[in-house]
């Protein structure tokens, strides 16, 4: 069976060679197709230099970015392209691409996750002219960010379940979450994956005058918490459905389920942390000038208005009116909520949450 | 007897060792495999490897949290493994067999969890078995949260069983049936059948089967995202670290770890299967058709799969019905509003999808075909290190895979960020190991001494190549397009660290849209994707792939 001949041992050689030869060709040609494709882009970048185009890195909804986008560039005559990612997905982007930045701006989250990315050296300050109308609080100092939107802490209640199993009135304050009947029902997201649990960690650090009573605080919330979701805006949805009673995010993320017709009702507590949502140009970026143009727009109170039309959040800029259904800030009993505390201290305070509470 | 099995060490006898140097073929064929995996590998799985300080290394071993991490990942990973490879067998082998009941039904259950969406599939499994779910609230009356290890067990063994079955399938369509005659013959119970010649013959399939699915569900990311709930597993705690803390070098610590332990099993497979090989097609003698199943095992095993596949087909139901409906889970009347969005603004989105799912499939299929041709049937220095290298992306988690690749390209002379270069070779490098292992197992059925006397009876080069090696690697060339193309159809978690405004791919698009809460219009997305996935497949079954996915 096995006997060798000159004649097969050559065919098989040859076989070999032939199909080497016919793989590596084929294998070639589609490689070299695969970079034809990608060249095709290239170029066609080359050809925009000019800084008629924007690249926007966004967390935003897709929905919200693409009308945004559309009327600036009805405005400016100033093409776009977006991509959308979590905050905190594009803090991670930007600072690996920071060798060679994709995106000219970064377009919305939180403060802290812009804040947080400084230190790498990927963001570029920037004052723009328009950021005089708005109140000093909602900027970094040095223009490393500025804030556009603003948005307060809520409790997300499911109010079929609520009404059948809880009853009596919404939880309003943070305490109201401890109430023994809602062991196992209370959710909110993990402050070392989210920037909004994050907030509902430092809120507490904030209402307490000691760093003990704050991880009291957060231990017995702990008790009636049956696990800690990745996304910030999570909890609200899952209330939305009925795995939990209550679930704790940012007001317009629980607005949105609440618009899609899931039974939920939104309360804002007292003391409610709150978030600036901020928008900031990344540091060689392809279109700096286009970048410049975008941000000072975006602050203009027209441009606000249509996001705050869109996305139900609060603008920062006085002149534009309240979505519909909103409290504004002044009314809310918010708390003192010192972000330079929060920035420095977020290390440190998602770690020992994590060994206390993971 | 017209059949034998063959023991091998693993390929050739010693006579035809063949030093690379000597062999220009053979220099050739390691370089087209090995140069892009050393470049699209392990350069960019290194660059990320070598970024963490020695502090993070420390923090990793001092604190407990993590270990029990690695612990959480190697326990559901061994669960996951044993029940996706036994519900995968199950099918291969009803399939296998003549006169099972609904086998038309149960080959399209058998790979159908293959085709679902990313986190779609995830929200569906809640809807049906949540706290308030259709099946465990609505139903059965019960109050169980489906968050935790249990639930993530659950979806995994879902997600994976079909690759169980496919890599089975082979296996078992391939055992020579006169074997177990042989056994009836000599006085064999069917169960003692079973045991003595089915069960050892598949060994070697079961084995590689099993090692795939405990590599993508430890590095499996998706599944314990949207249903671990408190139960954290190493490739969420990657990601954790890079994208909520910001913090690379512990992302990569993490990383690493994961990779040992799939390494360790990689290589225990390899010396355990390397030593037990079976060829039962030795191209001598004709075919008996399988062996039936008995009656009282048949009905049992079509109750068992039918369970299972009903199951699947609900998920489907739920996502299709989902993406017509107007509020998912709460108001179920029909509506068209969320596919006006879809296709009005992400019908880009979807083309790009199709068209580098489709060029990473052909990449994948070339590449793989020529590794396994060039790393089973020759020798040469270094060749177990080789295999390892191209099966070693399976196990390295779609995050991390993401992040190396922007660190890797994002500089000259390998400037890929932004093109779709780098999405089409994100997409394939995750798939290789599968492709490789496909045509690996093709190989293996067919013993080379088919090749040899097909050169001795005389028939020459072109004849062989045409008649048995392409016909051999051709199924293998198939299944492995195929595959990468639903898989990187549905792939997310390194995707979303790659597109570029012009390179947007579908799934970011659910994955935005289910982030947002916009479950509507992420299950129409996903029903779209679902349609155009299986579109594919079953264009490729009518144009001559009548062995493709049959199980």
């Amino acid at each position: 069976m096995f006997i060798q001949t000159d004649n097969s041992t050559k065919g098989v050689v040859m076989l070999r060679r032939l199909l080497g030869l016919l793989c590596a060709s084929a294998f070639l040609l589609v490689f070299a197709g695969a970079s034809a494709f990608a060249g095709g882009t290239q170029e066609e970048a080359e050809l925009d230099i000019a800084d008629d185009e924007l690249i926007v890195y966004s967390p935003l909804h897709e929905y919200e970015i693409s009308r945004i986008l559309s009327q600036f560039e009805r405005e400016t005559g100033i093409n776009t392209e977006f991509i959308r990612l979590s905050a905190g997905e594009m803090a991670a982007r930007i600072v690996a691409e920071s060798n060679n930045p994709g995106g000219d701006v970064f377009f919305g989250g939180p403060s802290e996750t812009h804040e947080a990315i400084i230190p790498e050296g990927v963001l570029r300050p920037y004052e723009s002219p328009r950021a005089a109308e708005t109140d000093s609080d909602f900027h970094h100092p040095e223009f490393y960010w500025s804030g556009f939107y603003v948005g307060p802490m809520g409790f997300a209640i499911n109010t079929d379940r609520w009404e059948s199993e809880i009853g009596g009135d919404y939880p309003s304050t943070w305490e109201d979450l401890l109430d023994p009947a809602l062991e196992g029902e209370v959710l909110m997201a993990s402050p070392a994956a989210s920037g909004t649990a994050y907030n509902i960690a430092a809120t507490q650090f904030f209402r307490y005058d000691t760093e003990d009573e704050a991880w009291d605080y957060l231990a017995q919330l702990d008790r009636n918490t049956p696990f800690y979701t990745t996304s910030g805006a999570a909890p609200a949805r899952q209330a939305g459905t009925g795995e939990v009673i209550v679930g704790l995010a940012f007001a317009h993320d629980v607005m949105k389920p609440i618009d899609a017709g899931f039974p939920l009702a939104l309360s804002i507590p007292e003391n409610a942390g709150w978030e600036i949502g901020a928008v900031s140009i990344i540091d060689g970026g392809p279109n700096p000038e286009a970048a410049e143009a975008f941000v000072d727009w975006i602050l203009g109170p027209d441009a606000q208005q249509l996001h705050t039309d869109l996305s139900l959040r609060i603008s920062t800029h006085p002149d534009v009116q309240m979505p519909p259904g909103a409290t504004p800030l002044a009314e809310l009993s918010l708390v003192d909520y010192d972000y330079e505390w929060a920035g420095e201290n977020r290390s440190r305070i998602v770690e020992e949450w994590n060994e206390r509470f993971e | 007897m017209p059949t034998r099995s063959i023991e091998r060490d693993g390929g050739r006898r010693p006579s035809q060792l063949l030093s690379p140097f000597k062999d220009p073929t053979t220099i050739t064929a390691i370089i087209i495999v090995v140069v892009p995996i050393l470049i699209i590998v392990l350069y960019p799985a290194a660059s990320v490897i070598l970024r963490p300080a020695a502090a993070d290394w420390n923090t990793f071993f001092t604190r407990p949290r993590y270990l029990g991490v690695l612990r959480n990942s190697l326990t559901i990973s061994a669960l996951s493994t044993v029940s996706a490879t036994t519900i995968g067998f199950c099918f291969a082998y009803a399939l296998s067999r003549p006169n099972f009941p609904g086998k038309f039904f149960f080959r399209i259950t058998s790979i159908l969890p293959l085709v679902s969406p990313p986190f779609v599939a995830g929200l569906a499994l809640i809807l049906l078995l949540g706290r308030r779910g259709i099946i465990t609230h609505s139903i059965l009356g019960l109050d169980i949260s489906m968050y935790g290890w249990h639930g993530l067990w659950l979806a995994q063994t879902f997600a994976y069983y079909p690759i169980a079955a496919m890599t089975l399938s082979g296996v078992l369509k391939s055992l020579n049936p006169t074997l177990e005659y042989a056994a009836q013959d000599l006085g064999q119970s069917r169960w003692g059948i079973f045991r003595t010649v089915v069960l050892p013959m598949s060994v070697p399939g079961i084995a590689s089967a099993a090692l795939l699915v405990l590599m993508l569900s430890l590095s499996d990311f998706g599944n314990p995202m949207v249903i671990g709930g408190p139960f954290r597993v190493m490739a969420v705690e990657a990601y954790m670290q890079v994208v909520g803390m910001q913090n690379l070098g512990m992302g990569a610590v993490v990383s690493v770890m994961l990779l040992l332990p799939s390494l360790a099993f990689f290589l225990l497979q390899r010396y355990y299967v390397g030593r037990r090989q079976y060829t039962s097609v030795t191209g001598k003698g004709g075919r008996l058709d399988p062996m039936p199943i008995p009656p009282a095992a048949k009905w049992i095993l079509f109750a068992v799969l039918t369970a299972i596949s009903l199951f699947v087909v609900a998920i489907f139901v739920v996502i299709v019905w989902g993406a017509f409906a107007r509020t998912w889970g709460f108001d179920w009347s029909l509506t068209f509003r969320n596919f006006e969005f879809t296709l009005l603004a992400r019908l880009g989105h979807i083309w790009n999808s199709v068209r580098f799912s489709l060029m990473a499939g052909i990449g994948t299929a070339i590449f793989s075909v020529i590794a396994a041709y060039v790393l089973y049937r020759r020798q040469f220095t270094g060749k177990r290190a080789f295999d390892f290298l191209v099966v070693l992306p399976a196990a390295l988690p779609g995050t991390l895979v993401g992040i190396a690749f922007i660190f890797a390209f994002n500089r000259p002379p390998l400037l890929l960020t932004g093109t779709a270069t780098i999405i089409v070779l994100s997409m394939a490098v995750r798939n290789v190991p599968i492709g490789y292992r496909t045509a690996l197992s093709g190989l293996h059925q067919i013993d080379k001494s088919i090749e040899e006397s097909a050169a001795d009876g005389g028939a020459n080069t072109f004849q062989i190549l045409k008649d048995i090696t392409l016909p051999l690697l051709k199924t293998a060339f198939t299944v492995t397009l195929v595959y990468t193309f639903i898989r990187s159809m549905n792939t997310v978690s390194a995707v979303v660290f790659l597109v570029s405004a012009g390179t947007n791919v579908a799934t970011t698009s659910i994955l935005g849209l289910a982030e947002h809460g916009y479950w509507g219009e992420a299950a129409a997305m996903a029903t779209i994707l679902i349609a155009i996935t299986s579109s594919v497949v079953i264009l490729f079954r009518l144009i001559g792939g009548k062995r493709l996915f049959e199980l």
